[in-house]
């Protein structure tokens, strides 16, 4: 209770994120809006870039900082949240990949075509014109290829941290990176031209 | 168009990233300045860069603010089943419950009165269970994991991914099984989540568990949901009334300074404007330090410093 009191005298503003999350650890949930404020929109940002609707990413932002309180003692102490949320994110977005995934093969199953489905009129709406151009050719990257790329664009990760959090050799990250970055260049072009 | 690829052009993928030590930047930029395809490269890599980093659509202050609340309120919500762990079992299942019973009659009410927009638009993250979102509900074995896997994770002054890593334990090759694995512990929420049937009986029960403010320890996180239920419902006039009374009760509960200014929040919606500018003010003057200090300042129309 001291502790509480006192807490209430401090400056929110300036705590550090590994205190946030060292709070949230021991229970307290007040900081984590704190951290809402100070990360969604890139979480967020990560989360537009990799998925393909703008729905499916808010939702994936809530159960990002959902699972980053679930996961605060783990949180190194003084370290930056950024990276730490954006391996979150990856991850989830992951799972629900393979969610998507089996239920493609069960549309299979039944004699469907599965496609890709069509950008929605929204999505066009929502990304200015010259980024249109980048969602269109990220989104024919594969799925762990874009997550590579926007791991270690957006994220403020080493391809060293992406592997970490992905579970992967770094090998394996440089080199999807490169690729990644290959075929964007080539695509990006192709549509200039 | 394009420029065959140069076998240096991985050295200037890693210039790009900033990966090189001072000496081979140098010579990779020498490099650069007199090969073409590198050139061009390095541009590409420069174009692609900042298109990711380009600013996406953002939402809206009020998007914001909806999607924050529908996060304390989903945390609030998973921690009350989640505290209880060192006391009775009879504890465990009350508050579960109780928790619940909050989220079934947020939904039910929610459907029930859809001309007033639900305040948590974002709340079809925890309201609406599609169908692979059975699959993306985050481990509640998570933490778990990570507590165990901590203390080697801690040793190696890894960056920070390596905790993410501990969060949730990538399988070493997605086998399939194995994600399932790392989902079936979390049995309880689903059960929480999904069944939207017994919505309509916890509604009815709902006004007679919000009668008795009790004094014992949990029910400061009780009131404070069911405070934030009562927002998000739309039932501002009822949340502002138990914001009040939550800081009231427990002005050194760390959910106290949200509280505060949740009741700012709560009367602005419901309408009552000068009482909500009122609030604003009295936050100002009761939290020097206060979290959300720009906001209430902006409420009551005086420029943040």
């Amino acid at each position: 209770m001291t502790q509480s009191a006192r807490r209430l005298g401090v400056d929110r503003r300036e705590t550090q994120d590994d205190e946030l999350f060292e709070e949230i650890a021991r229970g307290d949930l007040g900081p984590l809006g704190l951290l809402f404020d100070r990360h969604h929109a890139s979480v967020r940002h990560f989360l537009l870039r990799v998925l393909r609707s703008p729905a499916e990413a808010d939702d994936l932002v809530q159960e990002t900082f959902l699972t980053a309180a679930r996961a605060a003692e783990s949180f190194q102490r003084g370290a930056p949240g950024r990276p730490f949320l954006i391996g979150i994110a990856a991850q989830l977005v992951r799972r629900r990949r393979r969610g998507f995934a089996r239920l493609r093969a069960m549309l299979d199953a039944f004699g469907r075509t599965a496609t890709e489905p069509p950008p929605s009129p929204e999505q066009g709406t929502q990304v200015r014109e010259q980024h249109a151009e980048l969602h269109a050719a990220m989104a024919k990257l594969s799925d762990e290829h874009r997550l590579v790329l926007a791991m270690v664009e957006l994220g403020e990760m080493s391809g060293v941290d992406a592997a970490r959090a992905l579970g992967i050799p770094p090998g394996t990250v440089w080199r999807r990176l490169s690729e990644a970055r290959t075929e964007l260049a080539r695509l990006m072009k192709r549509r200039e031209a | 168009m394009t420029p065959a690829r140069c076998q240096h052009a991985g050295l200037v993928e890693a210039l790009s990233d900033g990966r090189l030590g001072a000496p081979e930047r140098q010579s990779v930029e020498r490099h650069v300045a007199t090969c073409a395809a590198c050139a061009a490269w390095l541009r590409d890599l420069d174009a692609i860069r900042q298109a990711i980093r380009a600013p996406v659509s953002a939402p809206t202050p009020l998007q914001h603010q909806r999607a924050r609340l529908a996060l304390l309120r989903g945390a609030v919500a998973e921690d009350e089943p989640r505290r209880p762990r060192h006391r009775r079992a009879w504890g465990i299942v009350a508050v579960a419950l109780v928790a619940g019973s909050a989220w079934a009659t947020t939904v039910a009410l929610r459907s029930a009165s859809s001309p007033t927009p639900p305040l948590a638009s974002t709340g079809s993250t925890t309201a609406t269970p599609s169908a692979p979102s059975a699959a993306t509900t985050a481990p509640r074995g998570a933490p778990a994991a990570a507590a165990s896997t901590t203390t080697d994770a801690r040793e190696p002054v890894a960056p920070a991914a390596a905790a993410a890593m501990a969060v949730l334990p990538a399988p070493p090759r997605p086998s399939g099984s194995s994600a399932n694995a790392v989902i079936s512990p979390e049995s309880t929420a689903p059960a929480r989540r999904a069944s939207p049937a017994p919505a309509v009986e916890a509604s009815s029960a709902a006004p007679a568990a919000s009668a008795p403010p009790a004094a014992t320890p949990p029910s400061a996180s009780h009131d404070f949901a069911e405070a934030m239920s009562a927002l998000s419902s739309g039932d501002f006039g009822r949340a502002a009334t138990r914001f009040e009374a939550f800081t009231g009760a427990y002005p050194f509960d760390p959910r106290s300074d949200e509280a505060a200014y949740l009741i700012a929040i709560a009367l602005e919606r419901a309408g009552r404007t000068a009482e909500a500018r009122a609030a604003a003010r009295r936050y100002l003057q009761s939290r020097p330090r206060g979290a959300h200090r720009a906001q209430a300042e902006k409420m009551i129309g005086t420029q943040a410093p």
